[in-house]
């Protein structure tokens, strides 16, 4: 059964928030933040979003810079500058081959490592997966200007590039999970 | 149980769930002044206050994927700080036996023989009045009068009965009342 309230149970109801009138020492939350576990999954999440926007810009670059050359040449203003732009000699292609099979080999065993690294954050590998197809698809494009026109060396080297920017975001992020990696597993020199 | 609480704070909670950063500060600023003067009230300590406080904080993100949602968040969170707050207070123990109220005070639950009228209120005088109070005391006080648990939930957080727990506050209700009629008057 409660009780009677008094005058003085009163007037703390009454007056109940301004008893709370102390303010939150300074610092406190940067105390917290420091206490708290880093959260990897965002953190990696926002660097592939990071490597996947600079892998953007230099594929739009490479491409505008191709595309600019490409449509320069099919406009006819003259023999001479047509002859500056030469259809990609066989070799080249060869070339281009190679470097595909090497870049996949390599991409491949990378990917391979980082699944490993990313077993209890699956989100990590979909965010990859999806952000790669964005690559892919602009590669198919670029393979149909190859197939298709008297495309150049210079769709190669974009070709090229793209792999490039995948191996280059695997490795910043296999290199980030280790950094993650040892920063949960610190050496126990002091026990 | 069946209801989950309905909680102004629940998308903030959901995204704390998933770890992100900005929510977690969101809610800290919610609820750190609420939570500051409830631990400073009951351990009457300002750097012991903001070191829990911080603990507190810490423990809640950290845990905070287990929360579902059976309360609202400030529910939860409150009972984390007060059980902190318990905790340092059980480590003064030594220091509390000599001071704990006596046995032996009048019990209040009687006509505690005061005249209300003369009784001068303030906040500021209050919790000075409250400040004078052994820890135990205190913290039944606190959480009676400010944290708004009746005495079958007091005895259930400090493992006590609910008839000690209501004779602690009355003893405690009763003695800042004599610590306020002894004090010195307004001046203003």
């Amino acid at each position: 059964m409660k009780q009677k309230a008094d005058k003085l149970e009163r007037f703390v109801r009454q007056n109940k928030e301004d008893f709370d009138d102390l303010n939150v020492p300074a610092g406190l939350w940067e105390g917290i933040e420091k206490g708290l576990p880093s959260t990897p999954a965002k953190k990696l999440s926002g660097i592939v979003s990071f490597m996947w926007k600079a892998a953007a810009a230099v594929l739009i670059f490479a491409s505008a810079w191709y595309l600019h050359d490409y449509y320069d040449h099919i406009k006819p203003r003259g023999i001479a500058k047509a002859a500056i732009i030469q259809p990609v000699p066989s070799q080249e292609m060869n070339e281009l081959a190679d470097a595909e099979a090497y870049y996949t080999s390599q991409i491949n065993s990378r990917q391979a490592e980082l699944v490993k690294y990313t077993k209890d954050h699956p989100e990590i590998m979909e965010d990859l997966k999806k952000e790669f197809r964005q690559l892919d698809n602009n590669n198919v494009e670029l393979k149909k200007d190859l197939a298709e026109s008297n495309a150049n060396e210079k769709v190669v080297e974009a070709i090229i590039q793209s792999y490039r920017m995948k191996l280059a975001i695997l490795e910043e992020m296999l290199t980030e999970m280790q950094k993650a990696r040892e920063i949960k597993t610190p050496t126990s020199t002091n026990l | 149980m069946d209801h989950p609480i309905q909680d102004i704070h629940r998308k903030l909670v959901e995204k704390c769930q998933s770890g992100d950063r900005k929510a977690q500060y969101e809610l800290y600023n919610a609820y750190a002044r609420a939570m500051y003067n409830l631990c400073f009230r009951m351990l009457n300590q300002a750097e012991e206050a903001s070191d829990l406080l911080q603990d507190s904080f810490i423990d809640a993100f950290t845990r905070i994927h287990s929360f579902r949602f059976e309360s609202t968040f400030g529910a939860w969170l409150k009972r984390i700080v007060i059980n902190k707050c318990i905790n340092a207070i059980q480590k003064r123990k030594l220091e509390l036996v000599d001071r704990e109220i006596p046995e032996t005070y009048p019990d209040s639950s009687n006509e505690d023989g005061i005249d209300e009228e003369m009784l001068q209120l303030s906040v500021d005088r209050v919790k000075k009045a409250m400040m004078q109070l052994p820890d135990n005391a205190r913290l039944v006080f606190s959480l009676y009068l400010f944290e708004g648990y009746d005495h079958t939930e007091i005895a259930d957080i400090l493992h006590i009965t609910e008839s000690t727990s209501k004779t602690q506050f009355m003893r405690a209700k009763q003695r800042v009342k004599e610590i306020l009629l002894a004090m010195p008057d307004y001046t203003h």
